[in-house]
């Protein structure tokens, strides 16, 4: 029944806003594959035109070097026709904590564009992507999506923002809209610099010859969830009509420490022949 | 920061299945460790 609803994407034009990203490109994957045409929108400034190379030639494929914030012409023109928009792009430069105005422009302010946009153009439906961390520092455990929004850094606070947007179109204007909370994804791709993951940060360690570094104790609690079940959750969000107006946490719900992960990633390199076999833990 | 989180919402209402064979998961997705890798090169 999930992958008839997902066919029903079929021919539909939709725009995946940091498609050439980590997570934006292996929905850009999924939806060429149901036959749905895809533009991508990225800036480039995450994105990697490399992600998105093996669809060039493809007749179902574009993509389109914009920033999410663009409110020109040519950005009015890339909604026309638009059935589902994917937001997936989002500044994240709260681990530096450099850039917080440019963490509230993109995630909050970009959000906002997009979703005039959408409504001018008479898209059907708006998935959202957000995070965790609106959350903040969870005290209700398991977390589900009634726990107070108690966000702690300047992307939480954007995100959280974003979400509300989104919020007031569906309340509003009723845009269909669904938001899809990510936790700790992980999978190909991803960037292995200080913006990325720590499974692909302890990979490129790893790959170095180095060994992971564990910040605190390492008995830290992540939800690991697979990049791939993301898509099938984004899927689901533009396609059962049961997620309207709604918002989810997307994870696997798995309980993996950090300490764990790094001796587990060890394990696998070592027998993959991916670093040295005589790296120890730590 | 703990996490422990609910996914019930999305799984009864939405039909989705999340992988739960994190290292299995993890290991098949190192076969190839360049394409995990991929996004910082290109």
């Amino acid at each position: 029944m999930t992958q008839e609803l997902f066919n029903t994407l079929a021919g539909r034009k939709v725009i995946v806003t940091c498609g050439a990203g980590f997570i934006g490109s292996h929905l850009c994957e999924e939806l060429v594959k149901v036959g749905a045409d895809v533009v991508c929108m990225d800036d480039l400034s995450a994105g990697k035109r490399g992600n998105v190379d093996l669809f060039k030639g493809r007749n179902n494929f574009t993509f389109a070097h914009k920033d999410i914030c663009d409110t020109d012409e040519e950005m009015k023109a890339l909604f026309k026709g638009v059935d589902t928009v994917f937001h997936n792009a989002a500044s994240k430069k709260n681990i530096c904590l450099d850039k917080p105005e440019r963490d509230l422009e993109v995630n909050a302010g970009g959000a906002l564009n997009l979703l005039r946009h959408a409504m001018d153009a008479g898209v059907r439906k708006f998935v959202q992507a957000s995070t965790g961390s609106v959350y903040g520092e969870p005290q209700i455990f398991p977390t589900t999506e009634s726990h107070p929004f108690e966000p702690v850094s300047y992307y939480g606070v954007s995100k959280l923002a974003g979400e509300r947007y989104v919020d007031v179109f569906h309340k509003l204007y009723g845009l269909d809209t669904t938001i899809l909370r990510y936790f700790h994804v992980y999978g190909p791709r991803q960037e292995s610099n200080e913006f990325g993951g720590v499974v692909s940060i302890f990979l490129r360690r790893i790959t170095e010859g180095k060994n992971p570094v564990v910040f605190g104790h390492g008995e830290q609690v992540r939800s690991f969830t697979y990049v791939k079940d993301l898509v099938a959750a984004n899927l689901a969000a533009a396609t059962n009509p049961a997620a309207t107006g709604q918002a989810y946490n997307a994870a696997s719900g798995i309980r993996v420490t950090i300490n764990d992960l790094a001796k587990g990633m060890l394990e696998i390199s070592i027998l993959k022949a991916i670093c040295p076999s005589n790296m120890g833990t730590r | 920061m703990e996490f422990d989180v609910s996914n019930e919402k999305i799984r009864s209402e939405l039909g989705l299945s999340f992988n739960q064979d994190f290292w299995g998961t993890l290991r098949s997705a190192l076969e190839d460790k360049d394409a995990f890798l991929g996004a910082i090169e290109n």
